[in-house]
């Protein structure tokens, strides 16, 4: 299900850019973050509007410098600024986070989803729909970032501890790991992200509870890219129809459970930048598997909004296939008849 | 009709013999020989010829799987393995001097059969660098830099799971065009 | 002068006087080089402007070829290739396990005395080494 706003992030659009205010004293740092922030604006258009703290609606600040912890506290109890914390470590219950060592991807990926954010609350004001019930995914892995332990549980058929910290990924009860996974995929699948509850836990409580689990071959990314990839009824993060997609870098399948469905879509999103119908029409993949393919990106940090610059994929063009489809159906029916998604 | 085929090349040690033979459902053809240069270092034998490999797909057609030689001297293999080839399959052996180098030579070799048809691109011996994520990142911003839409993975040339996504990603390629 | 690669050192004069005597003694024998079967040019004589330098691996990649399709039809060992050309012959065979003997010639009618007179060069390496 994908719904449609009328704010995106897309350069085409005319809107308001967000006040943004680096309140960090540390030069360097500080002048560090701004440069992210205009390099954010020039690839996805004139999002942020640099602004002394004081006058910001998103301020990026450190708890460790003087005078952070206050401000916390009175961000948190005003609801009118959004606090980003810049730090090695997010010790307090703010969600929004940006790791210091992170690069400025990292920097990046906050502040788009502070951005989607922002906006989902404008456009939810508008409308009735039951918060709690969202089948929203990125709420819910905010959530689970922003939680040092967590527990993902779904009655009494699936639990999960995480452990951000460690990037511990424990499914409880199966001893194989590859029945874990199956478990996790089919209820990823069938449940909806709605339905599933998250709940911080304590050190002691993630320690119980990985006793008495398989540990999972995963790392915290790709279990984020399993629970998107499963997510028939996500919408997607981004949620505007509108928007034109393409992936900066290809997916590592060689260690994400996917389908051949999904390499298709890489290799398209790699090549053009295109909205889902348009992905969907020409490749023949069902929008959803689209939306869920985008918001499992987009959680690895591979997904951008494309800008003018990029290849555009129109509805009038259709693909150019390099080989006959049935020579490819003939070469995948024999590489995968022994390969178990 | 012509057979239909895909071919790994890329440099020496990369593992595309093991790659041919983790397709490959009959025993691999091998031309392989003790090497009398640095190479023996690295390995105990070198592909001289080729390496081929089949699977059999439906109506009793074949999917041939050739593997060229690495080093440059078997260039002319090169061309003769990939002509009317359905992609190209490079592997680069991450733990050489200068894998990136290595990388523009085989794309370079390859240009016009690249363009005709399609690449896929698989790093190996990642195990053996200190910090794989990081390597991989070297390939990455290459890739952005270069305008490159391939796919790039890391592989481990000896499992049927890594090989199969190369594949599968050449095909996916093919598919987009 | 030794040519040493890291895994096997050849004696490259005593080659190249055996390559010399070989096309001495055969009038039809225009260029005699002795490769590694990976591909590696170790000596060459040439007689007349005849050009090996790239014949060398391409030399080892259809000895092995040979090799292999030998073992394939499982006849023994492929003892030489023989590759006829519209302006004449190429030889290719066995020095050793790791040498390959590449000989040319460019008359048409010299089939024989080629073949006979490589076997001989390479008899007379594979002893000399």
């Amino acid at each position: 299900m994908v719904t449609s706003s009328t704010e995106e992030i897309s350069s085409t659009m005319v809107r308001q850019p967000i006040p943004i205010g680096v309140r960090i004293f540390d030069e360097i740092k500080r002048k560090r973050l701004e440069q992210t922030i205009r390099m954010f604006n020039k690839l996805k258009g004139d999002i942020w509007q640099l602004t002394p703290a004081g006058d910001a609606q998103v301020v990026i600040f450190s708890p460790e410098e003087a005078g952070g912890e206050v401000f916390l506290k009175s961000a948190l109890d005003n609801n009118k600024i959004h606090p980003v914390i810049y730090a090695k470590k997010n010790n307090s219950t703010c969600p929004w986070f940006i790791d210091q060592a992170g690069g400025s991807l990292a920097c990046m990926n906050t502040l788009a989803d502070v951005f989607r954010s922002i906006n989902k609350k404008k456009h939810k004001s508008t409308e009735s729909s039951a918060e709690n019930k969202s089948n929203d995914i990125n709420p819910f892995i905010n959530r689970i970032k922003s939680l040092t332990r967590s527990q993902i549980v779904y009655k009494n058929l699936l639990s999960i501890y995480v452990n951000v910290d460690s990037e511990e990924v424990c499914i409880e009860k199966p001893q194989l790991n590859s029945i874990a996974l199956d478990k996790l995929r089919k209820v990823f699948e069938t449940i909806g992200i709605g339905n599933i509850e998250v709940r911080e836990i304590s050190s002691s409580e993630f320690e119980e509870g990985k006793a008495k689990s398989s540990i999972a071959d995963l790392s915290l990314s790709n279990f984020f890219w399993e629970m998107a990839i499963n997510d028939k009824q996500a919408s997607l993060f981004d949620e505007t129809k509108a928007s034109k997609y393409k992936l900066e870098r290809w997916p590592n399948f060689t260690r994400l459970q996917h389908k051949y469905e999904h390499v298709v879509l890489a290799a398209f999103f790699r090549r053009f930048a295109a909205d889902i119908d348009t992905a969907s029409a020409k490749t023949g993949i069902p929008a959803e598997v689209v939306v869920s393919f985008l918001n499992a990106t987009h959680l690895l940090g591979i997904e951008v909004i494309a800008d003018e610059n990029s290849i555009s994929f129109t509805k009038e063009a259709n693909l150019t296939p390099k080989a006959p489809k049935t020579v490819m159906q003939k070469v995948l029916g024999t590489l995968f008849k022994e390969k178990i998604h | 009709m012509a057979q239909l085929k895909i071919v790994f090349t890329g440099t020496v040690g990369a593992g595309k013999t093991q790659a041919v033979e983790a397709l490959s459902e009959i025993p691999v053809l091998k031309t392989d020989v003790q090497a009398t240069d640095e190479v023996v270092d690295l390995k105990d034998s070198t592909t001289i010829a080729m390496d081929y490999g089949e699977m059999a797909i439906s109506d009793g057609e074949t999917l041939a799987v050739y593997g060229t030689p690495g080093q440059k001297r078997f260039a002319y293999m090169w061309d003769i393995l990939s002509r009317n080839a359905l992609g190209i399959v490079i592997l680069v052996n991450n733990s050489r001097k200068d894998p990136i180098e290595d990388l523009c030579v085989y794309v370079n070799n390859f240009k016009q059969h690249i363009e005709n048809t399609t690449a896929v691109f698989g790093v190996t011996h990642l195990d053996k660098a200190k910090n794989p994520a990081e390597e991989m990142n070297k390939y990455y911003t290459f890739f952005e830099q270069q305008g490159y839409h391939y796919p790039v993975f890391p592989v481990d040339a000896r499992k049927r799971n890594d090989v199969n996504v190369l594949v599968e990603s050449l095909l996916a390629m093919l598919e987009v065009g | 002068m030794l040519l040493k690669k890291s895994g096997t050192q050849f004696n490259v004069d005593v080659i190249k006087s055996k390559l010399s005597e070989a096309i001495d003694r055969c009038d039809v024998m225009d260029a005699a080089a002795a490769v590694t079967i990976d591909g590696h040019l170790v000596a060459k004589i040439e007689a007349r402007d005849c050009p090996v330098n790239r014949i060398a691996s391409m030399g080892s990649s259809m000895m092995s070829l040979g090799d292999t399709m030998t073992a394939e039809l499982k006849m023994g060992v492929c003892r030489n290739l023989i590759v006829e050309n519209e302006r004449g012959f190429l030889v290719l065979m066995h020095i050793r396990d790791d040498l390959i003997l590449v000989t040319i010639s460019h008359d048409k009618s010299s089939l024989g005395m080629l073949v006979s007179s490589s076997k001989i060069c390479a008899e007379s390496i594979r002893k000399a080494l």
